[in-house]
């Protein structure tokens, strides 16, 4: 519980990470997929935020897309996708001097259109002729940029260690190799790190586990060493993408303790990603829940859990065994989720939500307070906020929706 | 106050539908592997009763599937016994061993791979129908159309293939064909695990609706526990091809009795962020089913472990730290083997097995309570790391260490279970009766002399 209070305290100092208004499709033969389509969130240092979801909901894409990983038929639309971390920055307006734009004292809005076509690094604050504010723009990085931004500043870890580890090398080479990519060690330092990685894992008998290659590692140990191998980027910020679902629950159990520790350890943002409601209960501070390419509701965890607004998220939520242990049947959500392959231009949950009344079906709904005393709890459903009426409320979506509209076809 | 209960001869439940004594299968023996098969399932006993579901729970590879499989007569047993109705089923063989399949079906748990994507759903439903003559073929096309719609699905499914179909749909289709003979008995294997929840509520739903049309009795396994909460009437929890207990189910998530039991739902996730429970996280991964331990399954990993008397006073930390050089020295031995391959490389390294000083400063030297992260933290280098420790127990420590100098690691495992080893290490233990539902658990704790695993967990987990 303290901890929980301790990240609030760190969001003062405002985003890590920012994601915002993020649209990421894959154009295949058959149709164009808009895998994520319109999502924003924020991530602050030291907090761990969740992607909740159903498969096939977008978090996987989202991901990726933060890390630079989308490839053809696959492309981010539009969006900004903001890393603020100011070693980050100072690195990069020296390697890219070029792409580097000046916008001290010009407004947020205008920052895409002060920059030329391909800079991607923002300054935004200056102290003396180094860069102390600002941040790098990743939907602009350049590929060569976005393998330095996955190096050092942000690192991920997927469900399936295996894909991250290569099975011809040791465990220890593959360690040593991204300690001297991105830390300059090499031969004995590297040797000693290595094993001081895997310490730092709970990986007992360190010195011998490096000498052994993947095949010989248990699942839970793999993903120990690819969480070693992250953390010998020294990253800011990681992302984790079901990291535990493929591991046994008391696997699953010292992997969310492990995490935990090096967070604590290393004031590290975790972007934190499973559809499992029990993992997210235990590790998020704040949720995030996507559906259908959208994130329909935010809050802090406690408070998603206790009060959860959007009919989506009360439909999830209802229907975890166990939460009406009185219940012979579980509660359920009619029909199937959708796949997103045009703009919305209703809600994308109409068709499934209970509470769906006519303008659901013409208005799109956007993220807004689900009330007007909160600013943390935001939900993009027509029903809010709940103090307007609901003309009033309707009104709000319908202006905001075709506002964001404009914005996007500039 | 607990007893033990001799279960070779009596019958386990009341009106059992499946009654499975002393069942053991084993793979790999009679090949060249004779001498060290894989014990998937090691000695199990227990009952389903008719009409109820019984869920088998457990860390993967721990023989929940190589049980069910063998239930069903999918897998041969090495020995023992699995009466249904009666009929010992092991013995069938033949025509009779097919007629009585009719009664037995398994649902698999992955829906991706576990239905034939080159067959329509119609046939894939149809197949068992073909396979048993039943009835004429325009029969079993109505009968496959009444299955689909059984489960939840519409006629037109019929001319689809699986692939057109979702996770949750597909799991139906598995369903529909499970159910095609008439079956009393159904084994799920993780029939919801690749299932998002909302589709899994429907799933489970469907599942409990046909129980009570159809007369089912399923074996329900899973590793979702709140998923076998809500389904089942009783649980088995499995570890390394041993039934650890088993019992009524609510029962046994209140108040479970065996220590494994007690780890496992700790480490369980609840859905409430406001939970403050305190979690047991269990040290290392389940030990290999070719070479259990000698004595207790669980014995290499139980928190709740019985202490020798000479060292009943041992600080927790300090007891830990012994585990898990134990630990350490255990699993050497099984990488040495796998090794061999590998011989070539490892010519001219002889660093591997000279370490023992470092293996000791760090299991010893690491400031207490630092597991999960300040491994970069610097330890006092030189010096003696068992320095802080009492002799009683530096000393076996010492002469242990001793012996893994001279290469002999096999010699220090010895010495280091004479010396802090008990019976959790050298007996197995029985299955002790814990409750007035005939809940039992496999552990030496429930023996009058000892704590009972609750009060031990009571008084080191919550109170420590
Ligand atoms: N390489 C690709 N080509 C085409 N479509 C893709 C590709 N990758 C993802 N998609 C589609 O994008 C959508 C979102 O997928 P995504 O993998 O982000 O889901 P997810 O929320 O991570 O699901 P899961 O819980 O199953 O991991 C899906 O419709 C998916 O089929
Ligand atoms: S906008 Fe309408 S349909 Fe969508 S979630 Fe809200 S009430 Fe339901
Ligand atoms: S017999 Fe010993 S090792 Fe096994 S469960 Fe009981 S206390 Fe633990
Ligand atoms: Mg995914």
């Amino acid at each position: 519980m303290s901890s929980r209070m301790l990240h609030r305290d760190r969001r003062r100092g405002g985003p890590i990470l920012s994601v915002e208004d993020l649209r990421t499709a894959f154009f295949t033969d058959k149709e164009t997929i808009r895998a994520v389509d319109g999502a924003s969130f924020e991530v602050h240092k030291g907090e761990t935020v969740g992607i909740v979801g159903e498969s096939g909901s977008g978090k996987s894409v989202t991901a990726r897309s933060i890390m630079g990983l989308i490839e053809s038929p696959g492309e981010v639309l539009d969006g900004r996708i903001r890393f603020r971390d100011r070693g980050t920055l100072e690195r990069f307006a020296d390697s890219f001097s070029g792409k580097t734009v000046d916008v001290a004292g010009i407004d947020d809005d205008e920052h895409a259109a002060t920059a030329g076509n391909d800079d991607f690094v923002f300054v935004e604050e200056w102290s003396g002729n180094d860069p102390s504010g600002g941040y790098v723009d990743v939907t602009r990085a350049s590929p060569s940029a976005l393998r330095k931004l996955r190096g050092n500043g942000i690192a991920m870890i997927f469900q399936d260690p295996l894909s991250s580890l290569n099975p011809v090398y040791t465990v220890g080479n593959q360690i040593k190799e991204a300690l001297r990519l991105h830390q300059g060690l090499r031969g004995r330092a590297a040797t000693e790190e290595a094993v001081n990685l895997l310490e730092a894992v709970s990986i007992p008998d360190a010195k011998r586990r490096i000498t052994e290659y993947p095949h010989q590692f248990s699942g839970g140990m793999r993903q120990r060493a690819v969480i070693a191998m992250a953390l010998a980027c020294e990253p800011e910020v990681l992302i984790c993408d079901e990291p535990t679902t493929a591991l046994d629950v008391t696997i699953q159990a010292q992997i969310l303790e492990l995490l935990n520790g090096i967070q604590e350890e290393r004031g590290l943002a975790i972007v934190f990603i499973t559809h499992d409601m029990g993992v997210m209960a235990e590790v998020a501070d704040r949720l995030n829940v996507m559906y259908a390419g959208e994130i329909v509701e935010t809050a802090p965890i406690e408070e998603l859990f206790a009060n959860p607004k959007h009919p989506y998220t009360q439909g999830l939520l209802e229907s975890i065994p166990g939460r009406h242990p009185d219940d012979d049947r579980l509660r359920t959500i009619e029909g199937d989720v959708p796949t997103p392959n045009e703009p919305a231009t209703d809600c994308r949950f109409a068709p499934r939500c209970p509470e769906a009344f006519e303008e659901c079906e013409a208005v799109h709904p956007v993220s807004v307070p689900v009330n007007e005393g909160t600013n943390d709890h935001t939900a993009a459903c027509l029903l809010y906020p709940e103090d307007e009426s609901r003309e009033a409320a309707v009104e709000t979506h319908r202006r905001r929706g075709s506002n964001s509209e404009v914005s996007i076809d500039e | 106050m607990s007893e033990t209960v001799q279960r070779d001869e009596e019958s386990v439940v009341d009106d059992a539908l499946v009654e499975v004594t002393n069942l053991k299968t084993y793979y790999g023996e009679g090949g060249l592997l004779s001498d060290n098969p894989v014990k998937a399932v090691d000695d199990v006993s227990f009952g389903i009763r008719r009409g109820e579901t019984l869920g088998l729970v457990g860390e993967s590879g721990c023989g929940k599937t190589t049980l069910g499989r063998t239930l069903v007569q999918l897998e041969r047993a090495t020995a023992g016994s699995v009466s249904f109705d009666g009929t010992d089923v092991t013995e069938l063989s033949g025509d009779d061993l097919k007629n009585w399949r009719r009664n037995a079906q398994m649902v698999f748990q992955d829906p991706e791979s576990s239905l034939n994507d080159r067959m329509t759903v119609g046939e894939i439903v149809r197949e068992p129908l073909d396979v048993h003559d039943w009835n004429s073929s325009r029969e079993r096309r109505q009968r496959v159309r009444e299955l689909l719609e059984t489960v939840g699905l519409r006629e037109e499914h019929y001319y689809r293939y699986p692939h057109q179909f979702s996770g949750g749909q597909r799991q139906r289709v598995g369903i529909a064909r499970a159910l095609a003979l008439e079956p009393e008995f159904v084994v799920l294997d993780e029939p919801v695990s690749a299932l998002d929840v909302s589709v899994q509520a429907k799933i489970l739903n469907l599942l409990e609706d046909l129980q009570d049309e159809f007369g089912l009795t399923y074996l329900f396994i899973a590793h979702d526990l709140s998923v076998v909460r809500h389904i089942c009437d009783r649980v088995a929890v499995m570890y390394l091809g041993n039934v650890m207990e088993v019992g009524d189910g609510e029962e046994l998530f209140d108040d479970p009795a065996n220590p494994y039991t007690h780890s496992l739902l700790s480490a369980i996730p609840t859905p409430d962020p406001t939970s403050q429970r305190d979690r047991i996280t269990l040290r290392g991964t389940p030990p290999s089913p070719r070479d259990p331990p000698t004595g207790c399954p669980f014995s290499t990993r139980c928190p709740a472990k019985i202490r020798p008397e000479a060292h009943a006073d041992i600080d927790d930390d300090l007891w830990e730290r012994i585990e898990v050089l134990r630990e350490i020295l255990r699993e050497r031995n099984r990488a040495d083997r796998s090794l061999t391959e590998r011989a070539r490389e490892l010519l001219g390294m002889d660093t591997r097995f000279s370490d023992i000083d470092e293996i000791l400063q760090e299991v010893f030297q690491t400031p207490a309570g630092t597991d999960a992260g300040t491994g970069t933290e610097g330890t006092t280098e030189s010096g003696d790391p068992l320095a802080g420790v009492p002799s009683t127990v530096s000393e076996p420590i010492e002469r242990a260490a001793e012996h893994v100098r001279s290469g002999e690691e096999g010699r220090a495992r010895e010495v280091l279970r004479e010396e802090f080893g008990s019976e959790c290490d050298t007996e197995m233990p029985a299955h002790h009766e814990v409750s007035e539902s005939d809940r039992t658990s496999l552990c030496h704790r429930h023996k009058f002399e000892h704590d009972e695993p609750s009060a031990f967990f009571e008084r080191t987990v919550f109170d420590g």
